[in-house]
């Protein structure tokens, strides 16, 4: 904090000078720069500029022309009511704010701006708004202003802080970005309603409140009783917007479109945000380039059509990785950067199957056998456990099954339906162990066949594998295999839950040879 | 009136035994001889008595030594912290190289982020500290995040790891935070978790910490143009919601003030998935990065401490056997291979009376070291030298000192040899998937020796896979087997790796040797000249469809049998193997797997053998005179898994009183006056508090488990069988 002690109205009123070379110089203080907005246009005097700056704002907000004129309108000379923008993520509202701030006439005295995902609490709120509003401190008192803890000090902090600039008789603007962000903070609901009120709180009538949400004024209007703003509503884009955004400051547009035009409509169909689509156009259009020498040149017929069979089974894959995570493209991108690129494909499509076929990373044999009987637990009822876990090892299950009547059946059937609509069960930690020690006493013959001769140095191999059980439960709940439910440190009551799904057990199973699909109760 | 309390502190010292055992490993304390000998005596069941027998003997033969006792002690001390510091320091070594591999790529790749992250605008100091966001042309602001897997559910390993990992970016011009899983948990929310990422950063962080704050002190001369990295390093245990807040807070950032993550992930590529929200993934740009898998670490620390002679200590065959299951089976870290490995070295350094000899295994003129000390040493423990039946075997029975010199020289020379060809075997066997664990563990085999006659049959009929060798040689020949069917290239590379192991032996028949893999290798290399590669391939695939192989690789594994034969000779089969060699599984067992509430209730059961007080000696029936928690032990005994309170209560009373009568009928100077009327209340309500305070006892100890509320008036049983 070692901005020097400059306070702002001396350089404000010299903005005329100081404004025309719109790069703060190395004399320059830092802290003015800082709470100007962007640099504005320099002449602000002359009509003409001031359209072709219209212009230029609708030409960087494509398809928002409606949007961006309604902005200009709303906030020009300070109107008497709140803004609200709102409409969902991803479509333009910050930068049109933002874009709009800069262009508007009178040009805004201050903007103090709070995007409130990025503020972790209240405080912090409080502290950020109140430092761009207030002169920078002089640096004797410096950083450790008084932050107000109540939301009534901050109403009043923020009335002096803004009273002293009004006084001037200049617009003042309090933008409140992802205003939804607030609904799960902590006593989110009285903060959102004194944000919302702020206009009727604070009856300063320069003062312009902006706020910018996704969620819709419905949200946030309905019961506070305050002021109901203007709404400036910001729809998805449609698909030839979305292509200009995507379009802009490409180095090759030609190929860029000729991309676009295999690889966005079907992306579109999937999701309509322009960051995912973006994010997941990157990659692609990087695969696209790939059978090409030349980045510059200028693709003919012949090359689209050679760059469309190239980009096709990617374009699949990308289809279905879009709505979770574009993970495993880049993933892949990393692991082999010298492997030719249908290598990489292959492995893109036959990833599904290698990963079915082993473990990727080391868990010792009991904790592998531990995960299991917490599957099976989770998996089965604790009514059946008996029948499954008999001395024979539930090989005779058919046949118990075959004698009961249908009416049972069918009772048994709905059951299962039942239990799987529910998900996994729980489990208190004695069955665990019970379940446990029948799958390793059954498969003692065969792991002892593999494992030499240890079970005389182990007492039984049995009770080698007992021995420290529960500190590979510990480590089972540690990695969300299973999680664990209150528990009484003296009494262990806690109930567990396994986590895993079907096919991460069979391969643990698998790595120990298990025979689990015997142990799993199917209709 | 519980026990006479003469010998109290040395019962005490008797039922902690598995405690002071583990305790002992942290090596800060000098073992008494007294100490040792107890423990030794409190052992009279184990398996291996001979060596309880020997260690006896030699501790004997010290006490009628007092003079020199403390000096072999001292020394031998001082061989365990010279001992265990080579090691240690190798281990480090294995490690670090193992890992810089991974230091370098997440260098790289954090170099690589930084530059496309100042591709896409380079802010001037005045907008970063803007609070608002820069207008560019970027989408999709996100995170580059470095998904490192571990590959391994146990946690302990990557500790270190990414603690290196962290002083690894920092010294290459990093600004470094880490974030654990107690920051990233729901109490202390997003807000905290921010402020212990800024403590970690700044010097003064303000009470009110925004990413303002975070801005100003990145634009500060010193810190900015320099990346900052977050290490998460278990993924898995955060809440998935604070991290993903996290990540929505600082994306907004990410072209102001260059973040990037690092984060640990001990499972699969899932987890991230699993635990943050969608919106939050889409935040991130992740990167793939892999740990070597444990096991190679494994093959690694192997190869450095124990086939190498690098410390001049090495473990038998039953010792390798149980450590390599406790890693397999049970725990599955390093870490704990690495202390039980510690232990045992421990444990054979305050067990063996000779084994400061070990440290000559490491000086440059070993031979003058070790007369230099054998000479000083006093007779007794000559002759024990002597009587090792190691020696015996070997019909060594002169007790003068050149033959010990000239037996430890040779013992160590064979190591070296075995060590080499063990190397050979497992360099073969490598491509196959064979772990050098196991080939070493079947190497230490002091049965191989016997079997080697055998050896050369049994490979050649192929047959033996289904074979069940209860000695386990199933790794060797399947080594033996994958070279038969290696292709030429890697034939090639494992000759030439092949040639420098057996450079180091120093043996006449080995130069031999030596010589053949040199002849092996211009045949193998005039043969690749000769053949165009395309036609060894279609060969290569019939002689494994059919019953015939390459005749070079025919000869590479009659080499390696040669080899295996000659020089694969196991440390059990050497004369005074014992003073290098540690063999005592029973006491390294006890040592780490302790069993606490299994010696719990053996002590309780048994506490009159312990305490050896006159009053209660008899032999089956439960006594009054003994611990009230002894009692209850006793008569739990009697019951199925659960105990009836009342039932239990009302003989533990019945006991109490009998004694109590009895006690008065004896003498009437009885320690408990008080309760000479137990049908009086107060008598009563003394009997039901020690009743209570007894069950309590049991209860902490882990033995029963109170009663559920469904079932007020049972106890269910915890610990069964003696």
């Amino acid at each position: 904090m070692s901005q020097p002690v400059t306070p702002r109205r001396t350089t404000r009123s010299s903005a005329g000078s100081a404004s025309d070379p719109a790069s703060p110089s190395k004399s320059r203080p830092k802290s003015t720069p800082r709470r100007q907005l962007i640099p504005a246009a320099s002449k602000e005097e002359e009509g003409e500029d001031e359209r072709s700056a219209i212009n230029a704002l609708l030409e960087a907000l494509p398809g928002r022309r409606a949007q961006a004129s309604d902005l200009l309108r709303l906030l020009a000379p300070a109107p008497a009511l709140p803004l609200l923008l709102y409409g969902g993520a991803a479509t333009g509202k910050t930068r049109a704010l933002l874009l709009a701030l800069r262009h508007i006439r009178p040009r805004p005295r201050r903007v103090a701006y709070a995007a409130l995902r990025s503020l972790p609490s209240p405080r912090a709120l409080f502290a950020s708004l109140l430092s761009q509003l207030s002169p920078p401190p002089s640096s004797s008192a410096s950083s450790r202003q008084r932050v107000p803890d109540k939301p009534s000090d901050f109403v009043a902090a923020l009335r002096d802080a803004l009273a002293s600039l009004c006084a001037q008789g200049e617009a003042v603007y309090l933008v409140f970005d992802n205003l939804e962000v607030v609904r799960s903070w902590d006593k989110g609901g009285q903060l959102l309603a004194l944000i919302l009120r702020l206009h009727d709180l604070l009856r300063l009538p320069q003062v312009v409140l902006v706020y910018v949400s996704s969620a819709t004024p419905d949200a946030y209007y309905s019961m506070t009783g305050s002021v109901e703003p203007n709404h400036i509503y910001f729809p998805d884009y449609a698909v030839d917007e979305v292509r200009d955004i995507l379009m802009r400051g490409h180095s090759n547009p030609k190929l860029y479109t000729s991309f676009l035009s295999v690889a966005l409509k079907p992306l579109f169909r999937v999701t309509r945000r322009v960051d995912e689509l973006g994010a997941a156009l990157e990659p692609l259009f990087r695969r696209y380039c790939e059978p090409l020498g030349d980045l510059k040149a200028v693709p003919d017929e012949s090359t689209k059509r050679r760059l469309f069979e190239h980009i096709q089974p990617h374009l699949a894959v990308a289809l279905n990785e879009t709505f979770s995570v574009p993970m495993r493209a880049s993933v892949d991108q990393c692991k082999d950067g010298n492997s030719g690129v249908k290598a990489s494909t292959k492995r893109q499509f036959g990833s599904r199957d290698s990963l079915s076929t082993e473990l990727e990373f080391h868990m010792s044999v009991s904790a592998k056998y531990l995960l299991l009987s917490a599957f099976l637990a989770s998996r089965n009822l604790a009514t059946l456990d008996a029948a499954l876990f008999d001395s024979t090892g539930g090989s005779d299950n058919h046949k118990r099954k075959r004698k009961s009547s249908q009416a049972s059946m069918n009772m048994k059937d709905t059951m299962v339906e039942e239990m799987l609509m529910k998900g996994p069960g729980t489990f208190p930690l004695e069955r665990l162990l019970a379940i446990f020690q029948c799958i390793t006493s059954v498969s003692e013959d065969a792991l002892n066949d593999v494992e030499c001769p240890d079970s005389m140095m182990n007492g039984s191999g049995m009770t080698g594998l007992m021995s420290d059980v529960l500190l590979q439960l510990s480590t089972l709940c540690n990695s969300n295999f299973l999680s664990k439910s209150r528990s009484c440190p003296l009494e262990g009551a806690a109930r567990y839950r396994s986590n895993i799904d079907e096919d991460l057990a069979l391969k643990v199973a698998r790595s120990v040879s298990f025979p689990l699909s015997k142990y799993i109760y199917r209709r | 009136m519980s026990a006479p309390s003469s010998d109290t502190p040395l019962t005490a010292a008797n039922n902690i035994q598995p405690f002071l055992v583990l305790h002992k490993a942290a090596a800060s304390s000098v073992p008494s001889s007294h100490a040792r000998r107890r423990i030794q005596t409190s052992q009279p069941s184990s398996p291996s008595t001979y060596l309880a027998d020997r260690c006896h003997d030699a501790a004997r033969v010290q006490c009628e030594d007092e003079g020199d006792l403390d000096l072999y002690e001292q020394l031998r001390l001082e061989a365990f912290q010279q001992t265990w510091s080579k090691i240690q320091s190798t281990i480090d070594e294995v490690l670090k190289g193992i890992n810089l591999k991974l230091f370098d790529q997440v260098l790289q790749w954090v170099k690589e982020s930084f530059s496309l992250v100042r591709a896409i605008a380079r802010p001037h100091h005045t907008e970063v500290q803007q609070s608002y966001p820069l207008l560019t042309d970027v989408i999709c602001k996100r995170i580059p995040t470095a998904f490192i897997l571990t590959k391994n559910a146990e946690f302990v390993d990557d500790i270190t790891t990414f603690r290196d990992l962290a002083g690894h970016l920092e010294s290459n011009g990093c600004h470094l935070a880490k974030l654990s899983a107690t920051e990233l948990s729901a109490k202390h929310g997003v807000g905290g978790c921010f402020r212990s990422l800024l403590r970690q950063l700044l010097s003064d962080v303000p009470d009110v910490a925004g990413v303002s704050v975070l801005a100003s002190w990145y634009c500060e001369a010193e810190n900015y143009d320099k990346p900052i990295i977050v290490i998460i390093d278990d993924l898995e245990q955060c809440s998935g919601d604070v991290l993903g807040k996290l990540v929505l807070l600082l994306s907004e950032w990410v072209i102001k003030i260059p973040i990037f993550f690092v984060m640990g992930i001990a499972t699969t590529l899932d987890a991230p998935k699993k635990l943050l929200s969608s919106e939050a993934l889409q935040r991130l740009e992740p990167w793939k990065l892999t740990l070597g898998s444990p096991s190679d670490r494994m093959n690694a620390l192997v190869e450095a401490i124990l086939v190498k002679p690098c410390a001049g200590f090495c473990i038998g065959h039953e010792v390798a056997m149980f450590l390599r299951n406790y890693f397999f089976r049970h725990d599955g870290t390093i870490t704990s291979f690495i202390s039980a490995l510690k232990l045992a070295c421990s444990k054979h350094f305050s067990l063996e009376p000779l084994s400061f000899l070990c440290v000559g295994m490491l000086e440059e003129d070993c031979e003058e070291f070790w007369r230099d000390k054998f000479e000083a040493l006093p007779q007794q423990i000559r002759k024990y030298a002597f009587g090792f039946p190691s020696c015996a075997s070997a019909k060594i029975s002169s007790n003068s000192s050149n033959n010990i010199i000239e037996g430890l020289s040779k013992l160590l020379k064979l190591q070296k040899d075995w060590g080499s060809a063990l190397l050979c075997l497992y360099e073969a066997g490598r491509h196959d998937k064979v772990q050098l664990l196991d080939i070493f563990c079947e190497a230490v085999n002091p049965d191989l020796q016997t079997e080697n006659v055998l050896f050369v049959s049994e490979v050649t009929c192929e047959s033996l896979s289904g074979v069940k060798s209860g000695c386990g040689k199933r790794s060797i020949t399947q080594v033996m087997n994958a070279i038969r069917h290696l292709p030429m290239e890697t034939l090639l590379h494992v000759l030439e790796v092949w040639s420098n192991h057996l450079k180091g032996m120093s043996e006449i028949g080995m130069s031999e040797i030596n010589d053949k893999v040199k002849e092996l290798q211009s045949t193998t290399i005039s043969a690749d000249s000769v053949r165009p590669a395309k036609e060894r391939w279609t060969r290569r695939s019939a002689a494994s469809t059919g019953n015939g192989t390459d005749p070079l690789n025919e000869k590479a594994a009659v080499l390696l049998q040669d080899v295996t034969r000659k020089y694969l000779v196991p440390v059990e089969c050497l004369p005074f193997h014992e003073i290098i060699c540690f063999k005592n599984v029973d006491v390294l067992q006890s040592a780490l797997i302790g069993n606490p509430r299994r010696m719990v209730q053996l002590d309780l059961l048994k506490s009159q053998s312990h305490l050896k007080c006159s009053c209660c000696r008899s032999g089956t029936a439960v006594s009054g005179s003994l611990h009230d928690t002894s009692i209850m032990c006793n008569l739990a005994q009697e019951y199925g898994d659960v105990i009836n309170l009342h039932d239990w209560y009302m003989t533990f009373e019945g006991i109490i009183n009998s004694t109590n009568s009895k006690a008065k009928r004896k003498s009437y100077s009885s320690p408990s006056k008080k309760k000479s009327k137990p049908s009086s209340p107060e008598g009563r309500a003394m009997i039901q508090a020690r009743f209570c305070r007894a069950v309590t006892e049991m209860q902490i100890t882990g033995l029963v488990r109170m009663p559920s509320k469904r079932r007020p008036d049972l106890v269910q049983r915890i610990a069964f069988g003696p």
